[in-house]
């Protein structure tokens, strides 16, 4: 009843939406070209008085420019002031991103002040990790009193002023940042400490826990980064990593992330199709299987096609377009049988069809209200189809119903569709 | 050469209308949509490098293109998306009045949710993505919403 609900209201909007394609990715491109941010491959250094931390996991970390000057932090502690100014292309990578970053990093950083705080080297496009390189970390403080952090050819992300009370409704406040990278479980996490916290751990799912190396920045910063490969032995779900913590001097959590472990094969990931294309889809699909055997120019000129994989653990997997929308999903066996023999509906923008159909199914009629049908032959256990201009024009009105036949022609399903 | 560049690049062609006519009610007209959806894919594309697979590639670039969209609205610095500040309308309210009646008559949030699934046909876990909230929150909404769409609509005599 709720999916019938479901697709009588999408059918209201779609009446009540433009389907005029005015997209233009030259334009796109000519935009991105102009304020093309700067990325550049971490360099090797010397450092002016350098302290090497104990090795974590594969990473090296070296704190720049120390100063013995207590801070009341544990460890050194990098001098912000007297910090290796950062070069011209990263004072610039900060003021295009004051601009033109999303996602809290347009925070107006202090031109002119960015520092080069540490290194370290991981790899930042491998999970798990397959090339690890060096990456320095630059940070700039902000007007607003709190600061923001570039990794070189990785990445970063801003701290707004510390607001203890933030809780989770200004996450940008809080007194513990945490990014991470996971294939099927985290393999590197990076981010910030402050406030009080005095000690950062990862805690593994066995109960387990390390204690990170924690580079120290003073003011205007005030506060420590890190960054830490994961062991390749935590690459289980019963000991892979759960959550990153800031504990204060007397050992008490005053911040904490989750890392979620649970059902990795779900996380889409960028994979690639046997054609070459790339596509972000569920690690449960298994791109390197995919099968396309749909594929036609609709008549609204756009490309239409279908790819079909298999799915870890039993079923399928489709990522297909209509030419002006599309979708993807992995469905498993169990879940097919709770599906209607045909399920699928109609694009309005394209005059496309498509649907996923139960293995009884060997023909997919489409039925028009003037009595005209049309026959598709369902593959793989779906249908992509372009619906018959004739009919959907001459008609005056697109097919009615998708009707499910057996071999022997016997009907074995219906669905009613809604444009 | 730059895997997650090549998928937005995808995605802009295969999903432009649905992010266009996704983002038309916070822009107010089709043709600030379309220069909301240009800009923030020249956004994700400038970013891309920041797209580490925590969450779709599509709920990010929405994410991206709905700040552009709410920073070209409401000039300035935007800590958070304001979810709750935004006034969402249909942008032709004269295709559907009664539509448009019913949409208006929802929390402003749960309005944005119903765009996006409706209008931009998204699925609930790249709205959640997009949202940044859980994908229980965006059922629930959703649940809420329908109900409401439904009852609206029925005491105007006018199913959906």
């Amino acid at each position: 009843m709720t999916e019938t609900i479901d697709q009588l209201i999408e059918a209201r909007f779609d009446r009540v939406a433009s389907q005029v394609d005015d997209s233009e990715w030259s334009d796109v491109l000519a935009r991105a070209r102009s304020i093309e941010p700067t990325r550049r491959r971490a360099r090797a250094r010397r450092s002016v008085l350098p302290i090497r931390f104990a090795l974590a996991g594969a990473v090296a970390a070296v704190a720049l420019a120390t100063t013995a000057v207590a801070f009341g932090w544990p460890g050194a502690v990098v001098d912000f002031f007297k910090a290796q100014p950062a070069p011209e292309s990263v004072k610039q990578f900060f003021a295009a991103h004051n601009t033109a970053l999303p996602h809290g990093l347009n925070p107006n950083t202090t031109l002119g002040q960015p520092r080069e705080v540490m290194t370290a080297t991981f790899d930042a496009y491998n999970s798990p990790p397959t090339n690890p390189t060096l990456h320095t970390l630059y940070v700039a403080p902000t007007e607003t009193g709190g600061f923001c952090y570039l990794w070189t050819d990785y990445g970063g992300g801003c701290a707004d002023a510390e607001n203890a009370s933030a809780g989770t409704t200004n996450p940008p406040a809080r007194p513990l940042g945490v990014e991470w990278l996971a294939g099927d479980y985290a393999t590197f996490t990076d981010g910030y400490v402050r406030s009080d916290v005095q000690t950062v751990q990862t805690r593994y799912a066995d109960g387990t826990s390390v204690t990170l190396p924690v580079t120290w920045v003073s003011a205007p910063i005030n506060a420590g980064f890190f960054a830490y490969v994961v062991p390749p032995a935590h690459q289980t779900t019963s000991n892979a990593l759960s959550s990153v913590v800031g504990l204060d001097a007397n050992g008490n959590v005053i911040g904490q992330d989750n890392i979620g472990v649970t059902q990795p094969l779900d996380q889409s990931v960028l994979q690639t199709l046997p054609d070459g294309t790339k596509y972000s889809l569920p690690r449960r699909a298994d791109a390197a299987k995919a099968t396309e055997p749909f594929k036609f120019d609709t008549a609204t000129g756009g490309h239409a096609y279908l790819w079909v994989m298999p799915r870890t653990g039993g079923g399928s997997c489709y990522l297909y377009s209509s030419g002006s929308g599309g979708g993807q999903g992995c469905i498993s066996l169990q879940e097919l049988q709770q599906l209607p023999p045909v399920n699928g509906g109609l694009d309005a923008n394209s005059n496309v069809f498509f649907a996923q159909v139960k293995s009884g199914v060997a023909t997919v009629e489409l039925r028009y209200a003037d009595g005209t049908s049309q026959r598709i032959t369902p593959v793989d256990g779906f249908v992509l189809a372009a619906i018959t201009a004739g009919q959907a024009n001459a008609a005056g009105a697109p097919p009615v119903a998708a009707v499910g036949l057996d071999q022997d022609g016997k009907v074995v399903g219906t669905q009613q569709l809604q444009r | 050469v730059d895997e997650t560049a090549l998928a937005i690049e995808r995605l802009y062609r295969d999903r432009y209308v649905r992010f266009r006519n996704g983002v038309a009610p916070i822009s107010g007209s089709y043709e600030a949509a379309r220069d909301a959806v240009q800009e923030g894919f020249a956004r994700a594309l400038r970013s891309s490098h920041q797209y580490a697979g925590r969450g779709s590639l599509e709920g990010w670039v929405w994410r991206i293109v709905l700040r552009t969209a709410l920073e070209q609205r409401r000039p300035g610095k935007l800590e958070e998306l304001p979810l709750d500040e935004v006034d969402l309308v249909l942008v032709e309210p004269e295709r559907d009045f009664a539509l448009t009646v019913a949409v208006r008559a929802l929390p402003p949030r749960r309005r944005l949710i119903v765009f996006l699934r409706y209008f931009a046909d998204l699925p609930y876990q790249t709205i959640a993505d997009a949202l940044e909230v859980d994908v229980g929150t965006v059922a629930a909404t959703l649940a809420r919403a329908r109900q409401e769409l439904t009852v609206i609509l029925d005491n105007e005599g006018v199913r959906p």
